[in-house]
């Protein structure tokens, strides 16, 4: 039994189940990030749209009048990945057509504080430890000024949070699958959420378990792509160092905020300031309740 | 559909263009058409390919589409060759054939 989503295809309702909605939903957002500067992305998406619908009809009749995962899968294989055409007839000409372009996102994954040094390493596509290596050094000829750089950094550069922002933060030009794939993954996080918020109104302790087997099969995942990428042999010396060189990032990032705090005016008023904005938010919270 | 070799990949795409003006050229045909008749070629495609290629095509002015209605469903668009388009196909009819003469006419 799955649930079904009623959805608008060019002006015209289908019924689909919830995991074929979000590959279709995530093939539409895929084409439309294809189609960005087309002045006529909006009518070639009516176009896929209707597309969709009248290849969707194939499968439907009077007594089937839902289109399931497999079957929005079919479609979505036939339609093929979106490409501007633009690009497509310079390219005789002799130019390159140019990748997605990448951009400086933070990236959650694998990010020890917020994800900038992360996003850096994939916008450069350098090895992240080299970018915190970087990033204290500088630290600590700048006299601590790159710590406010940092949070400025924190506070401009954008989050990749979805699998479009993702793919151009790191620069993977993507396929169908791998979109399906991402889409997967992400209906997936979101569920985990979702649990989460359950633990306040129902059965706290299945909840738990649920998080706990999500985050214990997230953490095999991890294990099993780390095993593919990197050499067997050198794959523990390496996450050895990675773990190291995390906990020595950790710990010089404390000491950098401490001493640049007792020695560096303007990081000294930034934190004041924040400590300043902690208590109007506090005693906001408590005019309020 | 058999595999070619990757270096034709170019080719195929830039030839594109002037295949759907030929296949518009014949009578008024929708998207389905296009790679229908297309899909027994060398030059099948998707509508993920198709789509954006025919908007470009009426914002160069080459085709037009008017609605028409459908039994089967929603009313569909068919596209047709407008002056411009007909000039252009005509254009690349004679580039054509200069080029494969001179890739007749070299290394003989």
């Amino acid at each position: 039994m799955n649930k079904v989503i009623s959805i608008n295809l060019g002006g015209n309702a289908y019924q689909v189940e919830e995991a074929g909605y979000e590959l279709l939903k995530s093939y539409l957002e895929s084409a439309l990030s294809k189609l960005e500067d087309n002045p006529d992305k909006d009518e070639i998406r009516l176009d896929l749209e209707r597309a969709i619908g009248e290849k969707a009809a194939r499968f439907l009749s009077a007594h089937k009048n839902v289109l399931t995962a497999v079957e929005a899968q079919t479609i979505i294989d036939e339609m093929g990945p979106v490409s501007d055409s633009k690009t497509a007839a310079e390219e005789p000409r002799g130019e390159k057509k140019p990748d997605a372009p990448k951009r400086l996102y933070r990236i959650r994954k694998g990010a020890l504080i917020s994800g900038v040094c992360t996003g850096i390493a994939a916008y450069f596509d350098i090895d992240v430890t080299l970018v915190r290596i970087i990033f204290v050094i500088l630290g600590i000829i700048t006299h601590g000024a790159m710590i406010l750089a940092y949070f400025i950094m924190v506070m401009i550069v954008p989050k990749a949070d979805s699998p479009e922002t993702l793919a151009r933060a790191t620069g993977t030009p993507f396929t169908a699958q791998e979109w399906i794939d991402r889409a997967r993954s992400e209906y997936n996080e979101i569920a985990a959420r979702h649990d989460w918020h359950k633990w306040e109104r129902e059965d706290v302790k299945r909840a738990k378990e649920e998080h706990k087997r999500a985050r214990e099969e997230h953490k095999r995942r991890r294990e099993e792509w780390r095993r593919e990428h990197w050499h067997e042999t050198w794959g523990p010396v390496w996450g050895l160092l990675h773990g190291i060189i995390g906990l020595i990032w950790t710990g010089m990032w404390i000491f950098l905020v401490w001493w640049a705090y007792h020695r560096f005016g303007p990081v000294h008023q930034f934190i004041d300031w924040l400590v300043v904005l902690g208590h109007r938010f506090i005693g906001w919270l408590q005019a309020k309740f | 559909m058999e595999k070619r070799d990757d270096k034709f990949v170019s080719v195929r795409k830039g030839l594109l263009e002037f295949l759907v003006l030929k296949i518009v050229a014949t009578d008024k045909v929708y998207a389905a058409d296009i790679l229908e008749k297309l899909g027994t070629t060398e030059f099948a495609t998707q509508e993920g390919t198709l789509y954006p290629l025919l908007s470009k095509m009426r914002r160069d002015g080459s085709v037009d589409y008017e609605w028409v209605e459908s039994d089967s469903g929603p009313p569909r668009k068919y596209y047709s060759l407008t002056a411009r388009g007909k000039k252009e196909l005509e254009g690349f009819e004679t580039y054509w054939k200069d080029i494969t003469s001179t890739i007749n006419k070299l290394g003989k």
